[in-house]
């Protein structure tokens, strides 16, 4: 090459090397970190992939000091650029547990406070985000309930899971299961059925998993209900197997599992013959996989494993990956102040972890769910905190945690 | 040596001297009435040792003009055109007079008097033009909503001219820098459901960087004043980044505001850069030395977003402590971006002359003479 040509091969470098609109990676476009609101504060308690490729996120608006707490519900698109975002007022305190994505909208899950109690609440939402259908389940022995996750099983139907303080034995007092099994919402059929005898051993159910996908009804449904009892100042993680009338309570825990002091079940996920529940400890959080037996009559708990043991952690969610791992979003509360951090991390199948990704060094943020992503990648949301208010957060990363 | 004898060696070296100065002046007024009267052989020994010593530097350009003139009606062009070159040196930017014979303008045509080389030292200001090429952002990226606007900046720029010729040169120059510009946003949704439309927030950055350019300049060789154009390319290194963060929540009538923050962004920028550069300029002579004005533009032609670290605080919490400001409290995802900049700089031209002889240049053959092998050269 003599000189000439090296001069223009250094132009057209020069002209090809130019970084514009069209040749640049955007980084934006599968990775991102995005904050949702409007005036007062927001909170992000759930999120779930659209058949759009986009975002449905679920959680609570206090639009007014000193006000009430509203359901809130953002619809994104693929890159985390806000649809539509629509408040859900029923004039008390209204919290949202969950969202599903069903088909023609969403269904969200969660209580409201209504003449004095606290009653579960169930909306179906169109793709726009107006109201379809608005249901509330109450009973006249109850309180108050807690509405803490819902189920669709594979026939379309749905359950809701929760606890509730209510008249038990005549007298106030004893949380117990509640479970409550949708054929149509219209129709508001409805099944309720309740664990424990509202004696000393207090039951908060916070979830359940389907173990048969077999339709509503059908003689072999079972139910994995999680969560946990509290005997004098004893808290132990609970795990029940039930079919579909509650009527048979499976069993409480084997023996090993005990050997925690205190235990929260945060989160379950089952898959083909294993169940992986996420616990929290006062300052540790555990995986304990749980494995059927072959008799399928018990089930049998591996040694926990800690995931993170430096400061007191919550966990939130947990979802399987399609390698098999798992992720898990929690609360990491900093030592010695208010301030809680959000992480988000991987762990192996017995629990290593893996690689974490965490918000919140700055500012006081907490978790809510994650989810998979059909393309392999994790997007979780939750709550940031902003000085003088707390916004709804949406964080997208790859597969493997990396978010550049 | 007492004082006394330090005195009259003062003294005598004075008087030799002053009698070699007025012996100098008489032969200048006898070389001066030779020439009118056409005698022109007895000139050269007449001027050649006063040239040597004694004459003023005005006084030397005038012998070596009048040297010129004889050796050319005397027909001995090695002895003229030596003259001229001593002229030359002496006066490099000679401009040939009314008065000058037709012979002295035609040997003047022989000689290059331009430098072969300039130096130059100038400074100003500079205003930065930000191109988004790929928007991200906390908000929803797909309104437009977020403002970029220059700032103005300064530059200190030392650069070397060597010339080809009166008319084309090559500049490189050392450009210290620092650009600025803001962004201004807003976020989340107002009372009346408007997406980015309730909390302001407001960044201004600035980077203080090096730039290399080197270009191609061409001049008008004008008389007094000599407008230039140039255009070339510059590979920069951007030594430090920082941006001036605030942000105001919005409820209702309360404003509540954070910071200004001073956060060090450095590290989600990436370190080189390259630009093309164009400009052009006017020089006015003084003397030897010239002053200018300058105008470029710098189009910034890579991306300075370093998309690997950006973000990298969540995972390295720990290492990009400010970033996690950056863009967990004050809210802030950069745009992948280009920054141009438009300077104007004044400045002072140190030209280095050195005369000698023409070849025949045509701008075919200056081009040729750049691109020639090395081989063929020797």
């Amino acid at each position: 090459m003599n000189r000439k040509e090296l001069f223009y091969l250094v132009l057209l470098l020069l002209f090809v090397g130019c970084d514009n609109a069209s040749n640049i990676e955007p980084t934006a476009d599968k990775y991102f970190l995005k904050f949702y609101g409007q005036t007062g504060d927001q909170e992000g308690v759930d999120v779930k992939e659209t058949p759009d490729g986009g975002f449905i996120i679920g959680g609570n608006s206090i639009s007014t000091f000193g006000g009430t707490s509203d359901y809130l519900l953002i619809k994104t698109d693929a890159e985390g650029n806000q649809e539509w975002q629509e408040t859900y007022d029923f004039g008390g305190d209204d919290r949202m547990t969950k969202v599903l994505v069903e088909s023609g909208g969403y269904l969200i899950a969660g209580t409201s406070e209504l003449s004095g109690s606290t009653k579960i609440k169930i909306l179906r939402i169109d793709t726009d985000g107006n109201k379809l259908m608005d249901h509330t389940y109450d009973s006249t022995n109850v309180y108050s309930y807690k509405c803490n996750d819902i189920t669709v099983t594979s026939s379309g139907d749905f359950l809701v899971v929760g606890t509730y303080s209510g008249l038990v034995n005549g007298k106030l007092g004893g949380n117990s299961v509640q479970a409550i099994i949708y054929n149509n919402l219209s129709e508001g059929q409805h099944h309720e059925n309740g664990m424990g005898d509202g004696g000393p051993d207090l039951i908060f159910v916070r979830g359940l998993e389907v173990i048969n996908n077999y339709a509503v009804g059908g003689p072999e449904l079972n139910f994995l209900v999680y969560g946990y009892s509290q005997s004098g100042s004893t808290i132990n993680l609970e795990l029940y197997q039930s079919n579909l009338n509650f009527g048979e309570i499976g069993w409480g825990l084997p023996e090993p599992l005990n050997v925690l002091d205190t235990k929260l079940a945060d989160a379950i996920l089952s898959t083909d013959d294993t169940y992986m529940t996420l616990t929290t400890s006062e300052k540790e959080a555990f995986l304990i996989r749980v494995i059927e037996n072959p008799d399928n009559e018990r089930y049998l708990f591996s040694p926990p494993s800690l995931i993170r043991a430096e400061n007191e952690i919550a966990g939130t969610s947990i979802v399987q990956k399609l390698d098999e791992n798992y992720i898990v979003s929690a609360i990491i509360n900093e030592p010695n102040s208010n301030q809680t951090s959000s992480v988000i991390l991987e762990t192996g199948e017995f629990g290593s972890v893996k690689w974490n990704n965490i918000l919140g060094s700055e500012s006081s943020y907490t978790s809510g769910g994650a989810v998979v992503l059909a393309d392999g990648s994790i997007a979780y949301t939750g709550t940031a905190g902003l000085e003088s208010q707390t916004k709804v957060f949406l964080v997208k990363m790859k597969s493997n945690g990396e978010m550049k | 040596m007492n004082k006394i004898g330090l005195f009259f060696v003062l003294f005598f070296l004075l008087i030799g001297y002053r009698q070699g100065v007025s012996q100098c002046a008489q032969n200048w007024d006898e070389a001066q009435s030779e020439f009118k009267e056409g005698h022109l052989y007895s000139i050269p020994s007449l001027l050649g040792d006063c040239i040597d010593n004694g004459f003023t530097k005005p006084e030397k350009i005038e012998a070596y003009r009048m040297l010129t003139v004889t050796y050319l009606y005397i027909d001995d062009p090695y002895g003229a055109q030596n003259s001229f070159l001593g002229l030359l040196k002496l006066d490099p930017e000679y401009r040939i007079k009314p008065s000058d014979p037709i012979e002295l303008e035609q040997l003047s045509k022989e000689f290059i008097t331009t430098p072969i080389l300039s130096w130059r030292v100038r400074g100003g200001i500079n205003y930065s033009l930000i191109s988004s090429l790929y928007k991200n952002g906390v908000g929803n990226t797909n309104l437009d909503t977020d403002r970029y606007k220059g700032l103005i900046g300064a530059n200190i720029i030392g650069s070397l001219d060597i010339h080809f010729n009166k008319v084309v040169s090559l500049g490189i120059d050392a450009d210290v820098g620092i650009n600025k510009y803001s962004y201004t946003n807003k976020l989340f949704d107002d009372s009346n459901g408007n997406q980015n439309s309730k909390d302001p927030q407001t960044f201004s950055e600035w980077g203080y960087n090096v730039g290399l350019p080197i270009y191609l300049k061409f001049t008008y060789p004008g008389v007094k004043y000599y407008p230039y154009v140039y255009g070339g390319y510059s590979p920069n290194y951007n030594v430090y980044t920082s941006s001036i963060a605030s942000y105001s929540i919005v409820q209702g009538e309360n404003i509540n505001p954070i910071g200004p923050k001073s956060l060090d962004i450095s590290s989600i920028r990436n370190r080189f850069s390259n630009s093309i550069i164009l400009g052009g300029g006017l020089m006015r002579r003084f003397g030897y030395k010239y002053v200018f004005i300058d105008v470029r533009y710098k189009l910034g032609l890579s991306n300075l977003l370093n998309k690997e670290t950006q973000y990298a605080f969540l995972s390295e919490p720990d290492k990009y402590p400010e970033i996690v400001e950056y863009s967990s409290l004050y809210q802030k995802i950069d745009d992948s971006f280009r920054e141009s900049d438009l300077s104007l700089t004044l400045g002072f031209v140190w030209p280095q002359y050195k005369p000698r002889k023409k070849k025949t240049v045509t701008m075919g053959s200056m081009f040729n003479g750049i691109f020639k092998k090395k081989g063929k050269d020797e």
